[in-house]
């Protein structure tokens, strides 16, 4: 059995490229507020209308009777959701009738009323790339040849189990699963779950409670904050990435504290991910190990983005900076984003992980996942460790990277302003002003290139922006299409902010201009 | 033209708008700039005019006394 890209632990551990957060330049702010003002003075002169009933008002409202009531539709969520996410709702929740592979088809639809409702014209758009799928290792493919294990286990097990894992729901794929997790991690012991929210959110509690503290990050996934709102701690939250931050509030943790009592906390959680999605930095990794040490708190990895994305030979973000696996405490990651299954894992030690079977709840309660979907992360992860005899997940992982880079120097090139670390495949653009949102989607659907634009609530009101997810499997010629179209784009719509110089480079032409030796 | 009217649309945020809105939005930035015009183009010259007498007749009649100056129209 040939096996490739073992990780061995302990690399020299390497240095980190920085983190960018470049700054708009100051009119482009003026302009963003500016344009939420203008937008935000129409809604409330349309809700002036529907209130005098000029209008007709297509969203709930309360009835006749409920009118002297403690209203339900006046908070700013759903005033913003009525009139400035209602105008351009048709850039989300598009349906695509086809694998949501490095190309895809969609569903063409129009609204007669402004999108509060839409009709399928029954036309479909063809071959339109995929940049918004976190499809990072391209194994969201239907290949005959490739899915033939997956088709036999769905005929010896079928596709559902009905129960529990703790009851009658523990497969011995299951087991399979979790060993090989374990080994491809590094680590003793491990356990899957079925869905990666759940993961974080019902795991969390199990782990901590009241007299812990957590200490997260501050742009930590809702599925994290969640979990830690559940268990009942004392969550503090420290600046994004920022040490000093965090070992300023670890001091102040030790040498106070619980909040009135002064008793010592039971646990101190530190919580961080891997790669965030809405920004594409990396985690630093070896500096919170040290003060994890030095002030003996645990560490909590949450690996969704960066498992099988990052790193050599696709072991995520601990790799990548050649630490040792044992030395975080709890290493959760989702089957979601490289695997392309669905589910979600947390590694670990193994009484750690003996003590969430019985202790968690997803555990006990949820059902056990699907036997394709499990055969399917089998697969995948014996195809990046080369288990199944070929370099294919080798050749996939370099790929990921050099896609990576190239895409993220070719846009940085071309002068927009681009989050995050140079190694994350997650690559967002920034568009900062609200009617470029709507335009930039719109404009990419046009030229067949379907893109996930962000807005309020998800990022910062002023930092609205388009996320590139970049794959294995696209090619040279796809990435350049969608580099070529960003770039005729970004000039017709004017969202070239950065600042840096950019490089010149002459055109490269086809023929040469001198006389080859031949 | 057509460009630069789009630009327009997309900074000033009107292009999420129905265009019944745009034309109201329209209509209200082009009245206040065409106030701003007229008023500029009745009112400025003489008040230039105005603030140039004051300041040549400070600058060149030193002795003149202060009422004198201050009773001129």
């Amino acid at each position: 059995v040939q096996k490739n890209g073992k990780a061995d632990g302990f690399h020299q551990p390497r240095v980190r490229g920085e983190d960018s957060f470049e700054e708009a330049p100051l009119y482009v702010a003026v302009l963003t507020y500016m344009g939420y003002g203008i937008v935000i003075l129409f809604g409330y002169f349309r809700d002036f209308l529907r209130a005098v009933g000029l209008e007709k008002c297509h969203q709930a409202r309360e009835r006749e009777e409920q009118k002297d009531f403690v209203p339900l539709y006046q908070d700013f969520e759903n005033f913003y959701k009525r009139n400035l996410y209602m105008r351009v709702r048709d850039n989300w929740n598009r349906p695509i009738c086809s694998l949501p592979g490095p190309v895809f088809d969609v569903m063409e639809r129009v609204s007669d009323d402004y999108n509060w409702t839409f009709r399928l014209t029954g036309r479909t758009v063809e071959n339109v790339i995929n940049m918004g799928s976190y499809n990072y290792l391209g194994f969201a493919e239907n290949n005959v040849d490739f899915l033939k294990t997956v088709a036999e286990e769905t005929r010896q097990y079928g596709v559902g189990v009905c129960s529990t894992r703790q009851e009658l729901g523990n497969l011995s794929i299951h087991e399979k699963l979790e060993q090989l997790v374990a080994e491809f991690l590094g680590v003793e012991s491990a356990m899957a779950f079925g869905m990666g929210f759940a993961t974080n959110s019902m795991n969390i509690p199990a782990l901590v409670g009241k007299g812990c503290l957590i200490l997260s990050d501050e742009l930590n996934h809702t599925s994290l904050i969640l979990g830690a709102r559940l268990s009942g701690a004392t969550i503090r939250v420290f600046k994004h990435n920022n040490m000093q931050s965090l070992e300023k509030m670890l001091k102040e943790a030790i040498c106070s504290g619980q909040p009135r009592t002064h008793r010592v906390w039971k646990k101190i959680l530190i919580m961080v991910e891997g790669i965030y999605s809405m920004e594409g930095s990396l985690v630093r990794l070896p500096e919170i190990l040290a003060l994890k040490k030095k002030y003996k708190a645990y560490l909590y990895l949450d690996e969704a983005h960066s498992i099988g994305a990052v790193g050599p030979t696709g072991r995520g973000v601990i790799e990548h900076f050649g630490v040792d696996p044992k030395e975080v405490d709890v290493l959760m990651g989702t089957f979601t984003k490289s695997f392309g299954a669905a589910g979600g894992y947390i590694a670990g030690k193994k009484e750690l992980v003996d003590y969430l079977r019985s202790h968690s709840h997803s555990a006990v309660y949820a059902t056990a996942m699907s036997p394709p979907v499990v055969e399917q992360i089998i697969r995948a992860i014996k195809c990046i460790m080369g288990y199944d005899g070929t370099t294919e997940g080798q050749r996939r992982v370099r790929q990921l990277a050099e896609n990576t880079r190239y895409f993220r120097s070719r846009l940085k090139e071309m002068g927009f302003i681009i989050y995050g670390n140079q190694d994350s495949p997650v690559v967002p653009l920034l568009l900062y002003l609200p009617g470029k949102v709507g335009a930039f989607s719109r404009a990419m659907l046009k030229r067949k290139i379907g893109v996930v634009v962000v807005g309020f609530p998800a990022t910062p009101i002023t930092e609205a922006r388009a996320r590139f997810c970049v794959s294995a499997a696209h090619t040279r010629e796809m990435l350049d299409k969608v580099l070529q179209s960003l770039d005729e784009l970004g000039d017709d719509i004017r969202v070239k902010f950065s600042r840096h110089r950019r490089s010149y480079r002459p055109e490269l032409y086809d023929e040469t201009d001198f006389e080859l030796d031949s | 033209m057509g460009w630069l009217y789009y630009q327009y649309l997309l900074i000033t945020g009107i292009y999420v708008l129905e265009p019944w809105e745009q034309s109201i939005f329209n209509t209200v930035l082009f009245t206040m700039v065409a106030m701003v015009i007229y008023t500029s183009y009745v009112f400025v010259p003489i008040h230039v005019q105005l603030a140039l007498e004051f300041f040549s007749e400070l600058i060149r009649g030193q002795p003149e006394s202060t009422v004198a100056l201050m009773s001129k129209p």
